[in-house]
């Protein structure tokens, strides 16, 4: 009997080991080399981005664009944010650990970067804010500072807080006290004033916009995350998950194609309309507070002016001007629509709207500089005005003002751009 | 005989569930609390305001579309601390 029992026990130990080992082996798999994905076609160049955790959404959307490009493109990203993206670009810093990539479903899989010689150089710094906002970065001049969708900066709080509206000088309190000493109810507890990173994009401009310091922000910087980077998604958790526990006491800070995705569902937040200093009436980004309106008609016009351009900084050659690398210059062409045909313009617009970022070409406000507390931006008519096809295609319908067209012949002198009539 | 005891009877559960009913209510801590601070009732808005182009109306005229933050909220204002 005792044999019987020590030989069952000896065959699950040796199961158990097995399986261990296996379990192990299957995990290193799991895993691949960032420069050999083995799902490209061989000789598939790989461009290295590294940057703002805000902008994986326009990533993701632009990712299977390249890949399925004549001649593809696979981009790996590392995000360690906006500023620290940049820092790595420019000194350069090799880049190691894991990154990300997408696959054909737009799924976010990690990949272990390339070891050899430290790490892996990063060709493109992909950052919310212009290279100034952050602390110790400066553009060589032989690197250029590219422009790509506009981005939105939001406050963001659980779905039942009873706030809908800050003003500029209450986000000032509430991230300049954290919950101590100078208080406005309800943002009283410090372990739910959420704050990102002193090198995230998202709270640099935020900063800049209600004329706080980065390295003055006080709140719980420990987000509710697994891989302590303290990045946008765990922002959302923290965010979302106090609406369990502190509904009314908790804000947070979010880029709109992180929250404009997660007003709704598993994690959803409220965004927060915003008041700029010395006004008496808050904006929120899209013309109204509803769930399902993503016009961004307030941001687009300037009244909500918590935005800014998503920048791409890269190496370029002395000459021309042009990125230094073909395959980066193919990806900064689709960032700034240069040299495109009208079908691949379109598709990056879409892709742009699909991760809730504004196409220049929607805009009707431009400001060369980062966003202040006495914010100015002066009126913009882009070359090729965009603004009726980005509604219908961010709300599925375009408003009444619009007209829909198969030519320019209903445009009364305008230009049929993606089967609206623009003014050019 | 019978019709008062029974009276007796529906009066006296009557008045215990009441009793019962009002000891559970005192004991119960599922309600909402007490609203943090001086800003009770102070709503910053959430309806759908008059129309979608405030601001658009001309000199004068001010539309808060559909909210506003009531800066006398913040401590000390108009002129609050700086952090």
């Amino acid at each position: 009997m005792i044999r019987h029992v020590s030989l069952r026990l000896g065959l699950y130990a040796g199961a158990l080991f097995i399986t261990t080992l296996v379990s192990a082996s299957a995990r290193a798999q799991t895993v691949p080399d960032c420069a050999n994905l083995g799902i490209d076609p061989a000789g598939t160049p790989v461009v290295y981005l590294a940057g703002s955790t805000a902008v994986k959404p326009v990533l993701k959307e632009l990712s299977t664009t390249f890949v399925g490009l004549s001649s593809p493109i696979r981009i790996i990203y590392a995000a360690p944010a906006s500023c620290a993206g940049l820092s790595d670009v420019v000194t350069p810093t090799p880049v190691t650990g894991t990154a990300s990539y997408w696959d054909a479903s737009k799924t976010e899989t990690n990949c272990n970067l390339p070891t050899t010689g430290g790490g892996q150089i990063v060709d493109i710094g992909l950052s919310d804010v212009y290279p100034t906002t952050c602390d110790g970065v400066t553009i060589p001049s032989n690197f250029k500072d590219f422009h790509g969708p506009i981005q939105v900066m939001n406050f963001v709080v659980p779905p039942s807080s009873r706030e809908n509206a800050i003003s500029s000088e209450a986000a000032l309190i509430v991230y300049g006290f954290g919950g101590n000493g100078t208080v406005i109810n309800p943002w009283n507890l410090n372990a739910v004033i959420f704050q990102r990173p002193d090198t995230s994009g998202t709270r640099r401009m935020i900063g800049k916009a209600i004329g706080l310091d980065s390295g003055k922000w006080r709140g719980n910087p420990n987000l509710n995350g697994t891989n302590g980077t303290n990045g946008s998604t765990d922002m959302l958790n923290s965010v979302a998950g106090a609406e369990s526990t502190n509904p009314n006491e908790a804000i947070g800070t979010l880029a709109s194609d992180v929250a404009d995705s997660n007003r709704a569902g598993t994690s959803p937040v409220k965004i927060l309309a915003f008041q700029p200093k010395g006004q008496t009436c808050a904006y929120y980004p899209d013309s109204t507070s509803s769930t399902s309106n993503f016009d961004k008609r307030n941001v687009r016009e300037n009244k909500y002016p918590i935005w800014g351009p998503v920048h791409l900084v890269t190496k370029v050659d002395g000459t021309t001007g042009a990125p230094a690398k073909a395959e980066v210059a193919t990806i900064i062409n689709y960032f700034t629509s240069t040299g495109l045909s009208t079908a691949d313009k379109q598709k990056v617009i879409d892709a742009e709207i699909g991760a809730h970022t504004i196409p220049a070409c929607a805009m009707k406000v431009q400001r060369s500089t980062e966003v202040s507390v006495s914010d100015t931006a002066t009126p913009f008519t882009p070359d090729e005005p965009c603004g009726c096809y980005y509604e219908f295609k961010a709300n599925g319908a375009a408003p009444s003002s619009c007209t829909a067209c198969a030519d320019d012949s209903p445009c009364g002198g305008g230009k049929c751009r993606y089967n609206y009539c623009e003014a050019k | 005989m019978k019709s008062t005891i029974r009276a007796f009877f529906a009066v006296t559960l009557l008045l215990g569930a009441a009793a019962g009913y009002t000891a559970c209510s005192s004991d119960d801590s599922s309600g909402a609390g007490p609203q943090n601070g001086n800003d009770a009732g102070k709503d910053t808005g959430g309806g759908p305001g008059p129309g979608d182009d405030a601001g658009d109306g001309g000199p004068g005229t001010v539309q808060c579309n559909p909210v506003g933050f009531d800066n006398t909220r913040i401590p000390g204002w108009p002129a609050p601390p700086a952090p």
